[in-house]
């Protein structure tokens, strides 16, 4: 007679076999998936400068070079000065820190509010038209404008840039969700569940939010490019990040006046915007295929 | 079909409701007095009341909320509180520049993007497509402001072949004014095209699907006579409500890009009013500019129910 033990470690085995499997597949797709590929490495990148970056700079953000106003690239300043006498590469490093900041304290506020108001309004009908028009009243205003309108009432800082970008994206993710709640809920198993005599707590947090979090987090990086974008638009017209703090936007913002003479002002900053920008739009394309491999592109 | 445009035209009056609400309640964001926030640390106490008497902050809440509503209905949007005209003569004022600036930049963005978007569809998964895709992901990837930063850099401060900023009115003569909004308008025009492109080439692309084009093609029908007479004026309806609710984006992009080159249009209007503090104008201006969009789509959903049956029969 077989050994009882044997048996058990054949199927060990095999599940760990069917486990590497798995994980062969996994990064096989993951490797398949160039924009996911592509835009994860261009983000790691520009994250590692923005963290790691500053370590290695000889002048802070701040420091002022009378001298060198508007001088050129050169091997002293890579990146050349601005029109006060600054390092323009310490402040586009600087100016990372910021606008990745921002971005990714707008996406997370927006992904955590949008993710609540969307279960919530698919779940309990009353609130779903009270929030669905506020919603609505909301996305009737361009998103630029509506920011631009709040940070003129809150005043120019970056917590009200967060609070501005927030309000204006929460709708959009919102909606998404509520879509994708609904879906969920039209399903068997949460009629099972409710059944069994789930409060509706448990419902919509350990049933439902688990089953949409693939739409949130896809959404989250479209509203991190998004955030970028309305960010340095803001700053570039003056009402986003205050100076003396750099950000990508104020830094151009600042080279305006002086585009004829110092090139530099303008296509550091921009390249870093549009490189990122890029970046994140890659990933969330990348990330939609992966998610959700039955959508046709 | 007369039941669907009632339906339609009362279902806006919620969002303008709501939208009017939220532009009333913009100023009450700001913290503190939106008085002494407007006039500095430096005004004297009887500026101070005055001016909240004049923006009606003296009254209580519901009060206030109440002459907002009948004011708005009545399309008295207060006067400027720096400029000494009404808010929305300030508007019409600066409208011009601002309007003649998003069509040239639609008009760009239509004669790259149909062609474009036609020659990728009929060449599906070419180096030609993959070359469209990649431009249209640039272009709405990059922000319209910066785009016109550099094509400022190339064609302004490089070549020199356009003003690097200002404005002419039409008034200067037409020349001029094309010449001063050139480069504004091609930065709209490429982004906005963009956009149009991807949507030219999925709805051309569903049409070259379809048996009729087959047919088209047995008949003996050349390549271009099928593309253009058969597919794309099938293809047209999406395309054409896309450029229609695309258009409020390129007023918005068009606000932006002003900035980017001095013209004095709504962009200056709100960014001079933000800086000043006009409220009023503010608070106009993203009223006024929120409901024409909403009654823009109010009309690209009518006009597409009259030219596509199925929209209207589905929606009953």
């Amino acid at each position: 007679m077989e050994n009882p033990d044997t048996f058990y470690d054949g199927s060990k085995r095999i599940k760990s076999e069917i486990k590497k499997e798995n994980q062969r597949l996994f990064m096989r797709r993951l490797l398949a998936n160039k924009s996911l590929l592509i835009g994860g490495i261009i983000l790691i990148i520009i994250g590692l400068i923005a963290i790691l970056g500053p370590s290695f700079l000889s002048n802070t953000p701040y420091q002022i070079f009378a001298e060198e106003r508007l001088s050129a690239p050169s091997r002293e300043f890579i990146f050349g000065t601005d029109n006060m006498g600054r390092d323009l590469l310490s402040r586009v490093i600087f100016g990372a820190r910021v606008s990745l900041f921002v971005g990714l304290m707008a996406s997370g506020v927006t992904a955590l509010v949008g993710l609540m108001v969307g279960l919530y309004a698919s779940y309990y009908r009353f609130l779903d038209h009270i929030l669905m028009r506020i919603c609505d009243g909301l996305m009737a205003f361009p998103a630029i404008l509506l920011a631009l309108a709040i940070m003129a009432a809150l005043g120019a800082n970056a917590l009200n840039v967060i609070v501005a970008l927030s309000i204006v994206m929460i709708p959009t993710v919102a909606r998404v969700i509520r879509s994708a709640a609904l879906v969920v809920q039209e399903q068997t198993f949460i009629e099972a569940i409710k059944a069994q005599g789930a409060g509706s707590f448990r419902v919509i947090w350990v049933h439902i939010a688990p089953n949409v979090l693939s739409h949130l987090i896809i959404q989250a990086t479209y509203v991190f490019a998004i955030s970028i974008i309305i960010e340095a638009s803001l700053s570039f017209m003056g009402v986003g990040i205050p100076a003396p703090d750099p950000s990508w936007g104020n830094i151009i913002y600042e080279g305006k006046i002086h585009i004829t003479r110092a090139w530099w002002m303008t296509l550091f900053p921009g390249a870093f915007i549009l490189s990122t920008v890029i970046a994140l739009n890659l990933f969330g394309d990348g990330l939609r295929d992966f998610l959700d491999p039955y959508t046709i592109n | 079909m007369l039941e669907y445009i009632i339906k339609r035209i009362l279902s806006i009056i919620p969002i303008l409701i709501v939208v009017s609400l939220m532009v009333f309640f913009l100023i009450h964001l700001t913290p503190g007095d939106p008085a002494a926030v407007i006039l500095g640390p430096a005004a004297t106490i009887t500026a101070l009341e005055n001016l909240r008497a004049e923006m009606g902050l003296d009254m209580p809440f519901h009060e206030q909320l109440m002459t907002w509503f009948s004011n708005v209905i009545r399309g008295d949007l207060g006067n400027s509180l720096f400029m000494k005209k009404t808010v929305l003569e300030a508007f019409m004022d600066h409208l011009g520049p601002t309007l003649s600036l998003a069509i040239m930049g639609q008009m760009i963005a239509i004669l790259i993007s149909i062609p474009v978007g036609i020659i990728a569809a009929n060449n599906r998964g070419s180096n030609i497509d993959r070359a469209v895709s990649i431009f249209s992901t640039l272009g709405i990837s990059i922000p319209n402001f910066l785009l016109a930063l550099f094509l400022v850099l190339i064609f302004s401060v490089a070549l020199s072949l356009f003003p690097v900023a200002g404005y002419r009115p039409l008034s200067a003569g037409l020349w001029p004014h094309i010449r001063y909004l050139t480069l504004p308008a091609v930065t709209l025009g490429i982004i906005q095209a963009a956009l149009l492109t991807r949507v030219t080439r999925s709805s051309m692309l569903e049409v070259l699907n379809n048996n009729y084009i087959k047919t088209a093609y047995s008949k003996g029908l050349s390549e271009w006579a099928v593309i253009i007479k058969h597919a794309f004026r099938n293809a047209f309806i999406p395309i054409l409500t896309a450029i229609g609710q695309s258009f409020a984006q390129l007023v918005v992009g068009a606000i932006v890009v002003e900035t980017v080159f001095n013209i004095p249009g709504i962009g200056q209007l709100l960014i001079n009013a933000i800086s000043r503090r006009d409220f009023q104008v503010i608070q106009g201006a993203i009223l006024l500019i929120a409901t024409t969009f909403i009654i823009i789509n109010l009309v690209i959903d009518l006009l597409y129910g009259l030219l596509d049956p199925r929209v209207r029969l589905n929606r009953k």
